[in-house]
């Protein structure tokens, strides 16, 4: 049946995340953004909430002390509306939240049960100190073309030697483990690809710089250095068993996880948006009577319907994709439309935001150029929006959707 | 919850539409545009189907679907034919007006004893939708006379009964607004030739002048305590349609330039494979969805009882702008082929500008979204 309303449940869910988004986020988010520093007691607090784990992860990841566990029906929903409501108050700070992050999802979903428990472990046993987990697939000369890894894995009796760099890499310094793409042959394509759990302590893991950004700039990005590093192999994703000759598995890997946080990223675009669109209302609100005479500020009336009709628009667009994953329905294409038409109505809504509010528009304070700086990327990471027309074009040339 | 799941019967009666639409309408959709109208033929199959009244109540003979079943098959017929899905279409419209602000006497004579009449929206000096008329009417002898002048009159000329807006004071704004049936055999009341159109060529449009337009007392739509409400459910109800046509039509624009784009070579290649035509496509497939989604959601609400007047507006205006998007840039991937008629595609293109001004314009929509979000 079709029903496109939340239910109570999702509704608590929505008000309780828009309040900590109102009150906890929103007064810290300029500073942070100034200055690139997390203040530790609001760290402390998402643990405390148990937001922790980042709404890019926390929620398909097991619950606590059952790391078997595969989440509720409803969780792809709950994940997108939630990304939106603190997206609404700060990105930047969303990726900050202690916990699995993008790295808990493959773990999840390919990882043993012992790898499980010795990833996930941290998170449950140590409340007081925050942790992180990473997802390290981005290189240098491969992003959004996850096929085109140049960081090598061998075998070497019982462990695996890694050599390379990965770069844009969330949270990649702070993390206690990274979940490591690389290759046992470039030759191989993607059956060669492995996932491997590198923890911080692992002879010859380095961080490299930490990167100075346009947008998202509270949160951590940092460049990985793998120089002869060493993993066991209980540290291969899955375990060796995993990986026949023949198998894709590592490459599904980080395509299983696309799919599942593709609408996540989108509603979080669509999160920034609204925050822009609604500062930008309540301040036309503030000095224009929209309303007499008519045609004086018809152009501004205009912009403001579009900027909610496409937000509007948007978040449907999320809510289907995560139906759909809910109910296990291949969305690949549906997570891809999403993202992509999600980021760019952020790029369009943030700019037309400040073009109605003009030099006020670009003041810091005002917080709409900060969320003008901070939505481009959305149309950058976890998949370009070319990236994910090529997915869709694909998709549909494959066989039409309806 | 968020489900975007079609229940069995509603996949039944898609199911059904979507063969009437391929076989009908697009097929015949050229000799349709050609001829300026539809047969008789076809207005029949199309209620021998049960297509015309599913969304309405049991008691009026409908199925009870909802508005939500409604745009889907809309979708679909117009995926067929959007001139033709909106001709076959002879009492929808006052089906609509008759529900939303007719009397039960005025529903059971014309709701369930067969509906052929259709809704007089526009002005030619529209100022407002439906709440703003030019058009007088006056209390005359315990009936009502109405002047004035109705254009761009959906199947104008081939129906029996017309529902009429006027104000009996023009300084009381909604309170002053009367809608009134009007018989096509009104003495005063006067029809003229079909309008030549940029498109929808098979829905038949004309303006009616109604001079000194003489209708009994009965014929006032009376049954809504109060008529702006009344007509905001009927305009929810008409966009929610015109709203699932547009969408129909972006679709058969799309899946049109999906199947050329296999086909044509270019450079050793189909074309779809070069990017610059493959993203076009994906933008499509982006966009259609995105007016689909919202189209639904507003459907779900109206059905749910609520007033949705935003949501409606805005799932049209989104319906409205991806078409307009859509049916240009599927002439565009077709090249030379989408400017002559041996193809659809210029058709389509056409159909999308007279579908979305029939709505009314996006920018007086844009309007009632901007006052929405200004009173909140």
């Amino acid at each position: 049946m079709i029903d496109l309303e939340l239910t109570d449940a999702q509704q608590n869910v929505r008000s309780m995340l828009n309040w900590f988004a109102k009150t906890e986020m929103r007064p810290i988010a300029l500073e942070a953004d100034r200055t690139g520093v997390v203040p530790l007691p609001f760290l402390k607090k998402t643990m405390d909430l148990g937001l922790a784990g980042g709404a890019m992860g926390d929620m398909q990841a097991p619950e606590e002390g059952k790391p078997e566990k595969k989440g509720p029906k409803g969780a792809n929903r709950i994940a997108v509306i939630g990304s939106e409501e603190l997206a609404w108050g700060d990105a930047a700070l969303i990726l900050t939240f202690p916990g699995p992050g993008l790295g808990g999802p493959p773990v999840t979903y390919t990882g043993t049960p012992e790898q499980k428990e010795r990833a996930f472990k941290v998170f449950r046993e140590d409340r007081e100190n925050p942790h992180w987990g990473a997802y390290a697939l981005t290189e240098p000369g491969a992003g959004s073309d996850v096929a085109n890894i140049s960081t090598t894995c061998r075998k070497d009796g019982d462990h695996y030697i890694l050599n390379g760099r990965k770069c844009y890499i969330t949270n990649g310094a702070r993390a206690d483990w990274n979940v490591v793409f690389a290759t046992l042959d470039k030759t191989q394509g993607r059956a060669a690809h492995r996932a491997f759990l590198v923890f911080k302590d692992a002879p010859g893991f380095s961080v490299g710089k930490i990167e100075d950004k346009l947008g998202l700039r509270a949160s951590e990005t940092a460049e990985l250095v793998l120089e002869d590093c060493r993993v066991h192999k209980n540290d291969l994703l899955g375990g060796e068993e995993r990986y026949t000759s023949a198998s894709k598995e590592g490459f599904r890997t980080a395509m299983k996880t696309f799919d599942n946080t593709r609408p996540l990223v989108a509603a979080m675009a669509v999160g920034i948006a609204r925050a822009a669109y609604e500062i930008c209302r309540d301040w036309v609100k503030e000095n224009y009577d929209l309303k007499r005479p008519i045609p004086r500020y018809h152009l501004i009336a205009e912009k403001l319907a579009n900027m909610e009709r496409e937000i509007h628009a948007a978040r449907l667009l999320c809510w289907k994709a995560a139906w759909m994953g809910d109910l296990d329905i291949p969305n690949s294409r549906e997570a891809s439309v999403s993202k992509s038409y999600s980021a760019e109505v952020g790029q369009r809504v943030t700019t037309q935001a400040i073009e109605i509010m003009g030099y006020e528009g670009t003041y810091h304070h005002r917080m709409v150029e900060k969320l003008f700086r901070d939505v481009k990327v959305f149309d950058i990471f976890e998949g370009t929006g070319q990236i994910q027309r090529i997915v869709i074009s694909r998709r549909i040339l494959q066989g039409l959707t309806r | 919850m968020i489900s975007f799941e079609l229940d069995e019967d509603v996949l039944a009666v898609q199911e059904t539409v979507r063969k009437f639409a391929e076989s009908e309408l697009r097929e015949g959709m050229r000799e349709a545009e050609t001829a300026g109208g539809v047969s008789d033929a076809i207005v029949t199959r199309y209620r021998e189907l049960g297509l015309s009244t599913l969304e309405l109540p049991e008691q009026h003979g409908g199925l009870d679907l909802g508005m939500i079943t409604k745009v889907i098959v809309e979708e679909e017929l117009a995926f067929g034919d959007a001139g033709m899905a909106a001709a076959i279409d002879r009492g929808g419209l006052a089906a609509y007006a008759l529900l939303e602000l007719g009397t039960d006497a005025q529903k059971k004579q014309h709701l369930t004893e067969g509906q052929n009449g259709t809704v007089a929206f526009w002005e030619p000096g529209q100022r407002q939708s439906l709440g703003d008329p030019e058009t007088t009417v006056t209390e005359d002898g315990g009936g009502f006379r109405i002047n004035g002048k109705k254009c761009l009159v959906s199947n104008a000329g081939l129906v029996d009964w017309y529902v009429v807006f006027g104000t009996v004071d023009s300084s009381r704004g909604w309170e002053g607004v009367r809608a009134l049936l009007v018989p096509k055999d009104a003495p005063g009341l006067t029809i003229g030739e079909p309008d030549e159109k940029v498109g929808l060529w098979a829905l038949r449009t004309a303006t009616l002048t109604l001079e000194d337009v003489h209708v009994p007392k009965e014929n006032l739509l009376s049954g809504s305590a109060s008529v702006r409400e009344g007509a905001e459910r009927l305009m929810n109800r008409v966009d929610l349609v015109n709203a699932a046509r547009s969408v129909g039509l972006a679709r058969a624009a799309y899946e049109y330039s999906v199947g050329y784009a296999q086909e044509r070579q270019a450079f050793g290649s189909p074309i779809a494979h070069h990017q610059a035509v493959a993203f076009m496509l994906a933008d499509m497939s982006i966009l259609v969805d995105s007016a689909r989604v919202m189209l639904w959601q507003a459907a779900f609400l109206v059905d749910k009882g609520e007033n949705a007047r935003k949501e409606v507006a805005q799932a049209l205006v989104q319906a409205n702008t991806v078409t307009s998007k859509i049916t240009i840039d599927a002439v565009q991937v077709l090249g030379g082929a989408g400017f002559i008629r041996d193809y659809p595609v210029e058709k389509w293109m056409r159909d999308a500008r007279a579908l979305s001004l029939l709505s009314g314009t996006d920018e007086a929509q844009n309007l009632l979204i901007a006052d929405a979000i200004m009173a909140a």
